[in-house]
């Protein structure tokens, strides 16, 4: 070959090479910016599109319903362990043996689906064979990354990974990858570059993934594409959920709202909590928030956190319309506890109360499994949680998952329908007192049925001395709300307190002012038998007063009145007056003028406390009030009149008393009292005329007032002089006397030293 | 205890009071009167009598005063004549419903009179709705018998008050008999202590068995005063006592030897001419020296 040949091949041939070479070298460097493999996440990608999201829900497959799906078909229930070793273990559960075990370190909760587990094992993802428990295959997590959840589906297994924190504003990254399940070969990935994604749910040839809590991204299996996009306008979305009758998401609790559940079909696109897509528990508000799923943007760890030990299970089935449950069921687990719910009326079915606490439960279509936290299995129906089937399996769960659907226990029959009310009243008399906020709630719960006989529960509860107060208080709140149980409130007046056999007296200020209410005149020796009883608190004592002052005949005076003498003084009632006082309308209402005569000689008793003496006075005299006020205003009116009469009087006496004129010391007395007004007259004369000696003055007096008028002064030919005195007379005003008039005059001297100081004043 | 300590207290200076007061009073009688006597001691006597009829009348009179100090010295002073008559003026206050104090003297004062007349009235007062009106009136009752008490008694052991639990617990010592043992048994079950004694001095030979069962479950201290009431009564039998002090000798502490030191002591002294190789003095005798000194 010749050098021109070798240059023709060679130098295309080092180009395409070069070109190659660079091509790797900047996928190497610049991969992370082009690990998108088709688009999704993008910002502006249009959100909530009713044609989008109905082409996505077109696609989603009828149900098969649910069924066990490892290979083995056995029912399973599938644990993980950190004792005695980390490990993960297949439960049959038909058979009542492990079916198979592998000791591997685990690290995250196991998520199971379509026969194949997947969980966290070291720093790596592995998906198992749940039928045999062999591996599939694993792969490394990338340094700095975390496993938020992944579920199977179609082949495929969808994995999400994060890095950040979901909290807003702080920096937080997403990654979606799905792998073949056969042998783990990636399929595509994508990055969020904003923003944490939680657990995904895949269905069918869709992967519906809730990102920065407030979107579903719906990306499409095969491609990594995102097709439509959900975004929540008034609450978070935590979770999302594919089971056989469809998709679901859901927001966890706030101190606003409970949680909620959504189907996601056409309604989702409206972003409202209020969308008939909802399904929420409609009854009391339970403690601690409890949500229908853990929150899968909290990093999901083998430590179980609280929120996982109190939260609702639930098993949707395929409904047209709205979501309906399984068994027309849905549960709460409150660590020892579990209470079935009717998902129509939302009404308590049962409740139960395990010895031991409760790691998790699986919800299936007639009933339901729990596993405690020693690895007991029991199942119950969803009718009646009677516990009649179980297994102690002696494996710790760190996690759980149960794949025995239609696997039902040969239970023995129960004893019939359980009475929601006594399972309820059970769980209230639990001595735990961790509980004490969902015993408050089974309190709750209990009164919320409409029945007559809930009052007398919750009277029995009430006696029950050894209740902590704050249930005590509930049960004293529910109570009075009752509309209903006369009869119960009746017979819980013959209780008095017993410190010895623990009896807590009745409620009286509610059960009083209730039959009140009810007009129950047969409540009247109960009542009576209460307020004579020296257990009964003071503040009780007026509520139950007022009963009997609407509910009372004659029968009750003597008695009553035997114990208004006996504690009228008596300081124990201080600040409590009020319940005296209402006896003794008791005893006016109902008893004689005798009685009444009694009443006010305890009105009137030195001994008497004060503040009853003084509700007395308005009780015995009703116009009491209004009478003191007459009382008061008519003395005020005669004062007033007596205070004229009295200046009346003075004038008269001060006119009597003037004389017929003036005389000459009384008008140079005034004038010489009232001199500062005259005075910068004669000084401003004295700078006009140095010589001045005197200034006379004429004026008249009118007797009648004292007002000079009339002025002449000599000498008369200083300027403004005449004006300015005129002005100052004006203003003094002369002793009053009986003549109409008198010419007065009076001479101002001004004398050597006087003159000094006028001018060098 | 602290308020049984009160009541006599309070009582012994009225007492005292009342002495001083009347001495003044009555214009010192010891004195006077004995002069007079020499003389005309017919005509003194009836002038005496004249006198505190008059005195008791007057502070019958106080008794109706709206001034509190007068009706609270005129108590004193009718308790202190000892006269059947102070009894029920006392009880005919009381149903005008004076106040606190007012009532809870003429309480005390029904009590130190001792007059079966006051025993209605002080059952009644068991169930005022003062707590320590209801304590007084314990108090007050422990100088009465009557078959009515008892069971009021032990009705107070179910009070909410813990000061009335107690007294009335303590007051079954006396007034109670073994019919009470079983509520005693249950007022001490619910935490009244003082119940042990009681139960100590009424029960018979199962209760003393039943008490040893709270040995270990309970402070040992709460338990001893029940255990001396049954060493020291009559009501046991020696072999019965020797069982109970092999219970309380498994339980060997400073506080068993102690009790041993004491029982053995008690025991001595009320028998002096009793052996040392009497059974349950050889019991102690071990108890005291095989039982670690703290």
């Amino acid at each position: 070959m010749s050098l021109k040949k070798i240059r023709k091949y060679l130098l295309p041939a080092l180009l395409a090479a070069l070109t190659i070479f660079c091509f790797g070298a900047t996928g190497e460097i610049c991969g992370p910016l082009f690990e998108t493999t088709a688009d999704a996440f993008e910002a502006k990608f249009p959100e909530n599109d009713a044609a989008s999201l109905k082409d996505v829900t077109s696609k989603l497959d009828e149900p098969e319903g649910y069924h066990i799906t490892n290979s083995s078909g056995l029912p399973f229930a599938i644990f993980t362990v950190a004792e005695p070793q980390s490990a993960l273990v297949a439960y049959d559960l038909k058979n009542r043996k492990t079916a198979w075990r592998v000791e591997i370190p685990v690290n995250s909760p196991l998520t199971f689906r379509d026969n194949t587990i997947v969980l966290q094992t070291g720093f790596a993802i592995a998906v198992y064979d749940a039928g045999t428990g062999a591996l599939l295959w694993t792969v490394p997590i990338d340094e700095g990354w975390s496993f938020y959840g992944a579920d199977v589906s179609n082949e495929t297994v969808v994995i999400s990974l994060g890095i950040g924190s979901a909290n807003d504003g702080a920096y937080a990254n997403g990654l979606l990858v799905a792998r073949r399940l056969s042998d783990g070969r990636e399929l595509w990935k994508n990055l969020t570059g904003n923003g944490l994604l939680g657990k995904p749910a895949v269905m069918n040839d869709f992967v519906f993934v809730p990102w920065k809590k407030k979107q579903i991204a719906i990306i499409k299996l095969d491609t990594g594409e995102e097709v439509s996009r959900l975004r929540a306008d008034d609450f978070t979305v935590n979770f999302t959920q594919a089971t056989p009758a469809g998709v679901f998401y859901g927001t966890n609790a706030t101190e606003k709202n409970v949680a909620a559940l959504f189907l996601l079909d056409g309604y989702a696109i409206s972003g409202k909590r209020t969308s008939p897509n909802m399904f929420m528990p409609r009854s009391v508000a339970a403690p601690n928030a409890p949500g229908f799923h853990v929150d899968t943007f909290v990093k999901p760890s083998i430590e179980i956190a609280n929120a996982e030990r109190i939260r609702y299970y639930w098993l949707p089935q395929k409904s047209q319309s709205t979501i309906r449950m399984s068994a027309d069921t849905y549960y709460l687990h409150y660590w020892r506890y579990i209470f079935a719910f009717d998902a129509r009326t939302h009404q308590t079915k049962w409740a139960y109360m395990s010895p031991e606490d409760i790691h998790s439960l699986l919800p299936m279509e007639s009933g339901l499994y729990a596993v405690t936290t020693s690895g007991t299995i029991f199942y119950t129906d969803a009718r009646v949680g009677h516990v009649n089937w179980q297994i102690k399996t002696g494996l710790k769960p760190t996690s759980i998952a149960f794949d025995s659907h239609g696997f039902v226990p040969s239970v023995k029959t129960g004893s019939g329908i359980k009475d929601p009310r006594a399972d309820l009243k059970m769980l209230i008399r639990d001595k735990d007192s961790r509980m004490l906020p969902v015993r408050i709630y089974a309190t709750k719960l209990l009164a919320a049925f409409d029945s007559a006989g809930v009052t007398a529960d919750l009277l029995e509860l009430h006696a029950d001395a050894t209740m902590p107060p704050a249930l005590q208080k509930t049960i004293v709140e529910k109570l009075a709300e009752r509309e209903s149980g006369a009869d119960a409130l009746i017979d819980s007046l013959s209780v008095r307190y017993d410190y010895l056999e623990q009896i807590a007296a009745p409620p009286t200020n509610v059960v009083a002012p209730a039959l009140a209410n009810m007009s129950a005149t047969k409540a009247l020796p109960g009542l009576m038998q209460q307020i004579l009883d020296y257990e009964t608190p003071t503040p009780n004592i007026e509520p139950i007063a007022s009963a009997i002052l609407k509910l009372g005949d004659e029968s009750v005076v003597q008695p009553l009145l035997a114990f208004i003498v006996k504690y009228h003084a008596d300081t124990s009632f201080v600040g409590y007056e009020d319940g005296l006082n209402r006896i003794c309308e008791v005893i006016l209402k109902y008893g004689s003028e005798k009685e009444k005569k009694a009443i006010e000689s305890v009105r009137d008793n030195a001994q008497t406390l004060p503040e009853l003496k003084k509700q007395l006075m308005t009780v015995l005299d009703p116009d009491a009030d209004k009478k003191a006020m007459a009382l008061a205003i008519k003395k005020a009116q005669e004062a007033e009149i007596a205070r004229q009469r009295a200046i009346e009087l003075q004038k008269a006496q001060e006119l009597a008393n003037r004389p017929y004129f003036l005389s000459r010391d009384q008008i140079a007395s005034t004038i010489s009292k009232n001199a500062y007004l005259l005075r910068p007259c004669i000084k401003s004369a004295l700078e006009k005329r140095l010589g001045l000696r005197q200034v006379r003055m004429k004026f008249a007096i009118t007797g009648a007032n004292g007002k000079p008028a009339g002025l002449h002064i000599l000498p008369n030919d200083i300027p403004g002089l005449q004006e300015c005195l005129a002005n100052g007379l004006s203003q003094i005003e002369f002793p009053k006397f009986k003549n109409i008039r008198q010419n007065a005059s009076h001479t101002i001297r001004i004398t050597g030293v006087r003159r000094k100081a006028a001018t060098t004043e | 205890m602290s308020t049984r300590k009160y009541f006599h207290i309070i009582s012994t200076i009225a007492v005292i009071l009342t002495f001083l007061l009347t001495s003044l009073a009555w214009g010192k009688p010891g004195k006077i009167n004995r002069k007079k006597a020499a003389v005309k001691p017919a005509a003194s006597e009836i002038e005496q009598n004249i006198d505190v009829d008059t005195e008791f009348q007057a502070f019958v009179a106080d008794l109706q005063s709206t001034d509190p100090e007068k009706v609270v010295v005129a108590i004193q002073m009718l308790g202190a004549t000892g006269n059947p008559a102070a009894c029920s003026e006392i009880i005919a206050l009381l149903k005008t419903g004076p106040g606190n104090d007012i009532t809870n003297l003429a309480l005390q004062t029904l009590g130190v009179l001792g007059n079966p007349d006051a025993i209605n009235t002080l059952v009644e007062y068991l169930n005022h709705r003062r707590s320590d009106a209801r304590v007084i009136a314990i108090l007050a009752l422990e100088g009465y018998s009557s078959p009515k008490i008892k069971h009021a008694l032990e009705q107070k052991l179910r009070d909410s008050d813990p000061q009335v639990r107690t007294n009335a617990a303590i007051a079954l010592v006396t007034k109670g008999d073994a019919s009470s043992v079983p509520i005693l048994f249950k007022a001490f079950n619910r935490g009244v202590n003082d119940a042990a004694v009681a139960i100590g001095r009424l029960g018979a030979r199962d209760d003393a068995l039943r008490l040893t069962e709270y040995l270990g479950k309970l402070d040992i201290s709460v338990l001893l005063p029940g255990f001396r009431e049954f060493l020291t009564g009559s009501h046991l039998d020696d072999d019965m006592k020797l069982q109970v002090l092999n219970v309380l000798f498994d339980f060997a502490g400073p506080e068993v030897r102690q009790f041993a030191v004491e029982m053995r002591a008690k025991i001595k002294a009320a028998n002096p001419e009793m052996e040392y190789d009497d059974p349950i003095l050889k019991l102690l005798s071990k108890m005291v020296n095989q039982i670690v000194q703290d």
